[in-house]
């Protein structure tokens, strides 16, 4: 019955597009960027770690902090330590480190931190030092 | 030409379903891109939509319904009767009807499919090839529903810094059951009230109508 095959094939189809969210690279490229972060962080390079952020992180930092997101990274204490664990789904992923749990969203140039320095409030969204969500 | 005569409904409505997916597929982007730029995420190109779970989510609840409505329509016709409607049989044939009457095993005809005469087991599949077909193009389509929703769910989640929920506990969401629930009364509101309708109503050389001089009190009647 060729009607039901192609609606088994575009099921099937849908279905791999529902479990692309967990393909390898994307959890590669998720992780190389949360390792370029909490790496500048670590090196208290604070100008490298400023330009991983959204871009919407990035206003929201420097609506708030007049000094600079450069100068103002450095006075927020996140924690440093290595990534342990990575999830993506679509363009969205959260990763936790030793001492962090972080969110980035995925740009034309690459995966974009979203929220850093988190703490999770039950059903309610993390609590984020920085955060543009 | 005599193959679109012949093939006038399969061809409309498969035009009609490919014309509505495409006009689906760019507004759907548009309010992606909307509620992207919102958030402060990224425009997603075109084609990477048409692959995403945004998209096949939106796609597979509206199939996963369609195809319970019939399944239900098909199975529950066997047994329910609705008094004056073209839908219904009438009340002598409730049930799964004589051997005879359904032209199967020594009473198929020299024309009958082969499965309709085989017997046993081929003949017990045939004569439920429909409803089981219907069911299995549910069942497939809620899956893919509930795989690209988890997925498009915890997409959505991860913006909002919260925690992305696994398949199982997906399932319990008031996402999964809104998706679901909100199509399926739908869609048994518009065939009740369509064999409802029937009743009283005609729509001249429909065969989903009765003859317009038809009695409303005649049953299984199509003109």
């Amino acid at each position: 019955m060729p009607g039901s095959r192609v609606v088994i094939a575009v099921a099937a189809a849908v279905l791999a597009s529902g479990c692309a969210s967990v393909s390898n690279s994307e959890t590669d490229s998720v992780r190389s960027a949360a390792d370029a972060f909490v790496g500048a962080l670590a090196k208290g390079d604070a100008k490298a770690a400023c330009e991983l952020l959204t871009p919407k992180t990035l206003r929201r930092m420097e609506a708030l902090r007049p000094e600079g997101c450069a100068i103002a990274l450095g006075t927020l204490k996140l924690p440093s330590a290595a990534v342990r664990e990575v999830e993506v789904w679509g363009d969205a992923a959260q990763v936790r480190t030793g001492g962090d749990t972080l969110f980035l969203r995925e740009f034309a140039h690459g995966w974009r931190i979203s929220g850093a320095g988190c703490t999770p409030r039950g059903d309610q969204p993390y609590d984020c030092v920085l955060e543009g969500s | 030409m005599k193959f679109l005569r012949d093939n006038g409904v399969g061809v409309f409505f498969g035009l009609l379903f490919l014309g509505a997916l495409g006009g689906q597929a760019f507004a759907g982007y548009a309010d992606l891109v909307q509620r992207r730029l919102a958030d402060g995420g990224a425009e997603p190109g075109f084609f990477r939509y048409l692959a995403s779970s945004e998209f096949a989510v939106d796609v597979a609840e509206n199939w996963q319904s369609e195809y319970l409505q019939f399944f239900l329509y098909i199975i529950a016709t066997v047994w329910l009767i609705q008094r004056g409607s073209p839908e219904s049989k009438p009340p002598r044939d409730i049930g799964l009807e004589s051997d005879q009457k359904q032209q199967v095993g020594s009473h198929a005809g020299p024309e009958a499919p082969k499965w309709a005469h085989a017997g046993g087991w081929r003949t017990r599949v045939f004569s439920n090839s429909l409803g089981l077909v219907m069911g299995g193009i549910f069942l497939l389509s809620w899956l893919v529903q509930s795989v690209a929703g988890v997925s498009a769910y915890n997409a959505d989640q991860l913006a909002m810094l919260e925690d992305p929920v696994p398949w199982a506990e997906y399932l319990g969401t008031a996402d999964f059951w809104n998706r679901s629930l909100q199509n399926w009364q739908s869609e048994f509101l518009a065939i009740g009230s369509m064999a409802v309708f029937s009743v009283y109503l005609r729509q001249r050389g429909s065969p989903e109508s009765k003859p317009v001089g038809a009695a409303h009190s005649t049953t299984d009647e199509a003109g």
